[in-house]
């Protein structure tokens, strides 16, 4: 049974925003990061599970009860970690407890434990103001595990926090989750961050979920154009194609998958596509998933270079491939001006139907 | 997170206060000045034939804006003295400027009439410098009603004042900083960087001193007493107390709530329903 | 910085601007002046015998010191009890102000609604001149048995009508300040409304709810209309200041205007900060 079970949830906004129909489930011990852009959603939806707001439909159950009231079955943390700036560490991280009347040797003992938990090692008696970015993230995660919740929830934690710090902290979350065992949801615009943290995502727009899947899946088989473009980066990049309709298979040196402004592709049509599709859809190829070299097994576009900027671990190229902009991440720099054939391999090729955007194939 | 409650019982609870203390008793005072064995206009009719009233009104009119006046000139004056220095100086000035209004209002009256009084400190310096003494509170006078209009000043000025150092504060030095560049000069600069930035903050003290002017009582009733520089708070004051007329002094209560209530409205309206409210 | 310096040196200096430097001094002086001038006279009539307040020439500096005047505002019944009353009514006023001040700040800084009905109702109290709500006040206290009440209640009540406005708009600004995810945190961490109020906004806005306290004390301390017209034999200390003023006891006038002074000058120098940030916040929205 899942730890955390949504059905249908609808909440709307009068000034648009909110969820419409989100269902998911959230089994125990895992990392689910609800990623999208922002006003896509996520953050309401997060709130709704917390019990902050409240859904016109729908249904929350979180270990398998479906009770108005979750206080004590979820924790959060928070964006800025919402600390209380006048209360101590040790009262911050006891303050769930002392509202339910806990005995003070209680109290002790278990704040000690969430310390240990979150691996806080500071001096208890200081103050929000006085601890560093990492180490209020610390006590932030010791109050929410102090009052032992099903589930914790945490609204973009890291988002406010330098680039370093936030490196080294999603390190720290990631071994903090596998140490407690807990069942997290993690809510975040920065995709690299949930493919980094989750177990498994979902991609919001719109109030909805688009997909859910493990990272790989959902970076190596995206269901739709907005997830294939928003997980990545640099972003995906998207082809108008026409692909005619398979010839004789005796036809070698027929093109295989024709853009609009025609493409060379070395390759068979029949082998392109194997789903028998055809007309206008939309091509989807990886910016790092481009190359120089040639591949038997690879398609060829001609590219003709814009611009090349050094981005340290290679070269981020813009290109035009028959009137389309593209991006590549290469190994080798290009000279602007000049025309070159980029390869990419077949199986890394997406095709999204022009229409719906969903993916074909 | 429910807890409009709680709030509803937060504003509620002090809203209802306020009602009953101020605007319900405010609101009893429109209907017995109403009433004369019955509902009657009467009470208007003897207050608007009143000589007296309309003597009232008038000085109303003139202290409140000879006070506003005066205090406008001198906040000014004194907002750009202090915005300017840095300092010793600049740090006495800054007390010294807010002290008068943190003096009780009984008490500066108090000493209004020992300084104004016909043998009194200033009559005394005038003396000792050869001068002639000079009536500043006989009833009725020009002098009287200048003396009013000053002390009136006096007292608030630091409140403009603090509004006009506030809105000061929000010109971006960048642009005195371009204005020199540009070639202006110290009277260019204030007439179109100081002025026009400061104009809101201006306009706020107009609305909210303005008010407060019009409501003006103490001053008038310490120094000269009702009959000397009457307004209309003092001329109700004096029909409930030695004339013994109250429904004739809620009347004439009311047409003075009326008219500042007509003046905030429209000063509201000029600021375009920027708040103006302060804690003071 | 350097270079900044050289452009400003280059630059003519106008006719207007040197006239500034003389024209500063003059307005500082003005404001040293209308400051020390009427705390040294009350200073100076407060501990001179009345005959001396009364000179002509008046004596500017004193000559016989006594401190019979102000053991008098100590020792004189009527004074006493003026001053234990004043006491009182601003303590009452400054505590209700306060309590109802920082709920209705708290409450306006949460809901938009609650703003903007909180500013409209405090403006319109604020409007109203204090004749108009005196007058018919006084027949309801009448009737409540609160008119001249030896107590002082009637006037603590009007005068804590009065500060709760301050004690709103001092609070409002700090509450606001407040995240609200804290708020929700507590909420989530099983906190009722009303602990969240007293557990986490309260404690943060400390120094506001106190500056209220005092703000609230020394506008009752200081109001002398309402004071006037209800309290009319049960006095404090303004009206009674007024009556000695008015009818000539100098220096028992002096000394009772001198102990009035002294804890209004303290609290207004020491909020000078508060103030001005209020009035900041109350102008630029």
């Amino acid at each position: 049974m899942a730890e955390l079970e949504i059905r249908d949830l609808g909440r709307q906004f009068k000034s648009g925003g909110g969820v419409r129909g989100v269902s998911l489930s959230v089994e125990a011990g895992e990392l689910f990061v609800l990623v999208g852009p922002s006003g896509c959603g996520k953050s309401t939806l997060l709130r709704l599970i917390a019990g902050l707001d409240y859904p016109e439909r729908g249904e929350i159950r979180v270990g398998g009860r479906n009770c108005g009231d979750r206080r004590d079955l979820i924790a959060m943390v928070f964006q800025n970690h919402a600390l209380y700036p006048h209360m101590s560490a040790f009262d911050n991280i006891a303050f769930p407890l002392r509202l339910r009347r806990t005995p003070k040797a209680e109290i002790q003992r278990r704040v000690a434990d969430a310390a240990a938990l979150a691996a806080l090692q500071i001096d208890l008696a200081r103050r929000p103001a006085e601890l560093s970015g990492g180490e209020r993230q610390r006590v932030a995660l010791a109050r929410a595990l102090i009052r032992e919740p099903r589930v914790i929830l945490m609204d973009e934690p890291l988002s406010s926090l330098d680039a370093q710090l936030r490196g080294r902290l999603r390190v720290e979350l990631k071994d903090f989750q596998r140490r407690t065992g807990r069942t997290i949801i993690y809510v975040t615009h920065d995709q690299l961050e949930a493919l980094t943290l989750g177990d498994r995502i979902a991609v919001m727009r719109a109030g909805a979920i688009e997909q859910i899947g493990t990272p790989t899946e959902v970076y190596q088989r995206p269901a739709n154009l907005f997830v294939a473009t928003f997980i990545g980066q640099p972003p995906m990049n998207i082809l108008r194609c026409r692909i005619r309709p398979a010839k004789a298979s005796a036809a070698p040196p027929e093109q295989s998958v024709p853009a609009e402004p025609a493409l060379e592709i070395g390759e068979k049509l029949a082998l392109a596509m194997p789903f028998g599709m055809s007309g206008e859809v939309l091509l989807g190829i990886r910016p790092e998933d481009l190359t120089y070299n040639p591949n038997p097994d690879a398609v060829a576009f001609e590219a003709g270079f814009n611009r090349v900027e050094f981005v340290g671990g290679g070269f981020l190229a813009y290109a035009t491939v028959a009137g389309q902009e593209i991006t590549a991440l290469l190994d080798q720099p290009v000279e602007p001006g000049r025309t070159r054939w980029l390869y990419a391999p077949r199986r890394s090729l997406h095709f999204f139907d022009s229409a719906t955007h969903r993916r074909a194939g | 997170m429910r807890s409009t409650f709680t709030l509803w019982l937060f504003a509620g609870v002090p809203t209802l206060f306020i009602v009953a203390l101020l605007l319900a008793p405010a609101a009893q005072g429109v209907v017995l000045s109403f009433d004369r064995g019955g509902p009657s206009i009467a009470n208007y009719a003897a207050v608007l034939r009143d000589r007296l009233f309309w003597r009232a009104a008038a000085g109303n009119l003139i202290v409140p804006a000879g006070s506003l006046l005066v205090e406008f000139a001198i906040a000014l004056a004194l907002a750009l003295t202090l915005n300017a220095r840095n300092g010793r100086i600049a740090a006495v000035a800054d007390v010294a400027s807010i002290l008068p209004f943190a003096i009780p209002e009984i008490v500066l009256l108090a000493l209004a009439r020992y300084i104004f009084m016909p043998r009194g400190y200033l009559n005394g310096a005038l003396y000792a410098a050869g001068a002639a003494a000079i009536p500043w509170l006989v009833p009725g006078s020009l002098w009287s009603y200048a003396t009013v209009i000053v002390v009136d000043a006096w007292h608030v000025t630091p409140v403009v004042m603090l509004i006009m150092v506030a809105g000061l504060q929000t010109i971006p030095p960048e642009l005195y900083e371009a204005a020199r560049l540009d070639g202006a000069g110290t009277l260019a600069t204030f007439r179109y960087v100081t002025l026009p930035m400061l104009a809101p903050a201006m306009l706020a003290a107009l609305v909210l001193r303005g008010i407060d002017a019009l409501r003006i009582f103490s001053t008038t009733l310490v120094l000269t007493g009702i009959e000397g520089v009457p307004v209309i708070s003092t001329y109700a004051y004096h029909l409930w107390t030695d004339a013994q007329e109250p429904r004739m002094a809620m009347a004439a209560s009311i047409i003075l709530a009326f008219v500042i209530v007509i003046t905030a409205l429209a000063g509201l309206i000029a600021l375009r329903r920027r708040a103006v409210l302060t804690p003071l | 910085m350097k270079a900044e310096a050289q452009i400003t040196a280059a630059l003519p200096r106008s006719t207007a601007a040197r006239w500034i430097g003389p024209a500063r001094l003059a307005v500082e002086s003005i404001a040293v002046l209308g400051a020390a001038i009427p705390i040294y006279l009350l200073i100076k009539q407060a501990i001179t015998p009345d005959l001396e307040s009364f000179a002509w020439p008046p004596h500017w500096l004193p000559r016989n010191v006594t401190s019979a005047n102000l053991k008098s505002v100590f020792e004189l019944a009527e004074l006493r009890s003026a001053l234990i009353l004043s006491v009182a009514v601003a303590a009452v006023a400054g505590l209700i102000a306060t309590a109802l001040g920082t709920m209705l700040g708290y409450a306006m800084a949460r809901r938009e609604r609650m703003r903007q009905a909180g500013m409209a109702g405090v403006t319109a109290a604020r409007l109203l001149p204090m004749i108009a709500v005196a007058l018919p006040l006084t027949v309801v206290l009448i009737q409540v048995g609160l008119y001249d009440s030896p107590t002082g209640m009637g006037l603590a009540l009007i005068h804590a009508a009065l500060a709760i406005p301050t004690a709103a708009l001092t609070t409002y600004g700090v509450f606001a300040a407040i995240a609200r995810e804290q708020e929700e945190a507590a909420f989530l961490d099983g906190a009722s409304p009303l602990r969240i109020f007293v557990a986490i906004a309260v404690p943060q806005a400390k120094t506001a709810i106190a500056a209220s306290l005092v703000l609230s004390f020394i506008m009752s301390w200081d109001e002398f209309g309402f004071a006037l017209l209800i309290q009319v034999t049960h006095r404090t200390m303004p009206p009674l200041l007024y009556y000695y003023t008015v009818f000539g006891d100098v220096g028992p006038a002096s000394a009772l205007a001198l102990v009035m002074l002294v804890p209004a000058l303290a609290v207004i120098i020491a909020l000078r900060p508060v103030l001005k940030s209020g009035l900041i916040a109350g102008t630029q929205r």
